[in-house]
């Protein structure tokens, strides 16, 4: 007979059974080192982001779409015209760069944007952005005109110089438009201001001295005035500051 | 999630003898030990990481080596076939002396342990190997401590009874 604290004794002999000490080493850095090894491999990279997206950072990727959509708008709103849907996002951004710039150079430069407009709707032959460009462009110009009949741009010469190249070239291209076509009216308040700078302008060469050419070219300025040939008048104007 | 981590890797270190133990005993292989005893670890951390609220980890991860043990034998239809007395414990240690003294005392009480119906092997396993309360060993049992007293009591003396029986030496 086995005695029961024998046998007890006996039993745990067993104990001797053990795992081999490197397997156990080995199979617990594979069961717990398993998740870091998993982590690193693409499909679960791609997990991460999904779930990055999905759950913790979901405010995050609202914010981040808003501002791509944002941005892709408003690039996306610089290559239309008056008339589409998008142009108030033009004009929104146009509006933004006001406060860096001079009010007049500002204005000036909006008219030019707004002959850039009217030359892609003749380019794209888009009968239904025309009438918008024009208006678009009559708006701008009488901003123009605001500015010429302020006190102060008429008493700086050398800012008026600046400004009848700038209109000269405005002049230019509108005359240019003209010429294919399109009617884009007057602007009565744009000429009489163009016409009383033209004027203070000559008024400011004859009181100079000049020669027989230039008086000359003073006469054909006031010639250009009576024709309505503004553009000529002021690249006259030009010529004869750049002579001086 | 490294909280978890360490959490389990102190359940590892403090239950892989016992848990391997207890597998070897009943499939008498090292290598199919080993293989059931990383998978039992392994269900156990992939069940950790999901509730961390287990109750009663060992009782755990005993339940997950019984059911891998039983999963064993059925896949294998060696349930009942595989006879404990042929099968020679693969013991690690080097020393072959030692192994000589040991290995037949060893073999012996093994031999008659797993001879024993199963409920009988679990039950003096986790009580004089593994050293658990009789409390603890009536939740993993899940049954009253009383009734686990008398399934020890049986199992001890049906295991006496089968190290007294004579046996047949191998020729």
């Amino acid at each position: 007979m086995v005695a029961e604290k024998e046998l007890i004794k006996k039993i745990q002999e067993l104990r001797q059974i053990q795992p081999r000490k490197d397997w156990v080493v080995l199979t617990k850095s594979q069961i717990l080192g398993r998740e870091k090894k998993i982590e690193l491999t693409p499909f679960s990279l791609i997990d991460g982001l999904r779930l990055f997206f999905q759950y913790q950072y979901k405010p995050a990727l609202v914010g981040v779409l808003s501002i791509l959509i944002l941005f892709g708008t408003f690039t996306f709103a610089q290559n239309s015209l008056p008339g589409d849907l998008l142009y108030p996002i033009k004009k929104i951004t146009e509006q933004t760069q006001k406060p860096f710039v001079p009010e007049k150079e500002f204005n000036i430069k909006i008219v030019n944007n707004r002959l850039d407009d009217l030359a892609s709707v003749a380019q794209s032959n888009s009968s239904k952005n025309l009438a918008p460009a024009i208006n678009e462009y009559k708006a701008s110009v009488s901003e123009v005109a605001k500015d010429l009949a302020k006190d102060e741009t008429k008493k700086n010469p050398n800012e008026l110089k600046k400004i009848v190249k700038e209109l000269q070239s405005i002049e230019k291209r509108t005359t240019e438009m003209k010429s294919l076509g399109m009617v884009i009216g007057e602007n009565i308040e744009y000429d009489s201001a163009l016409v009383e700078l033209i004027k203070l302008q000559v008024q400011d060469l004859e009181n100079r001295t000049l020669t027989q050419e230039q008086i000359k070219s003073i006469g054909d300025i006031k010639a250009d005035i009576e024709a309505g040939k503004y553009s000529d008048a002021l690249e006259k104007i030009l010529e004869l500051n750049q002579s001086q | 999630m490294a909280n978890q981590r360490k959490i389990f890797s102190s359940i590892y270190d403090k239950y892989v003898d016992k848990i391997y133990r207890f597998i070897f005993i009943k499939v008498s292989s090292q290598e199919i030990a080993e293989d059931l005893c990383s998978e039992t670890f392994l269900r156990g951390w992939q069940a950790f990481k999901e509730r961390e609220d287990i109750e009663n980890p060992p009782a755990f991860l005993y339940q997950i080596a019984r059911n891998l043990i039983i999963d064993h034998y059925r896949e294998k239809g060696k349930a009942k076939i595989v006879s404990a007395e042929y099968t020679p414990i693969v013991d690690p240690r080097e020393d072959l002396e030692e192994k000589a003294v040991l290995g037949s005392d060893i073999d012996n009480i093994r031999t008659a342990l797993v001879s024993l119906d199963g409920e009988y092997q679990d039950v003096i396993i986790y009580r004089y190997l593994d050293e658990l309360s009789i409390s603890e060993i009536a939740k993993i049992m899940e049954k009253s401590e009383g009734a686990v007293r008398v399934t020890l009591h049986r199992a001890l003396k049906t295991l006496r009874d089968e190290l007294n029986q004579p046996r047949v030496l191998d020729s």
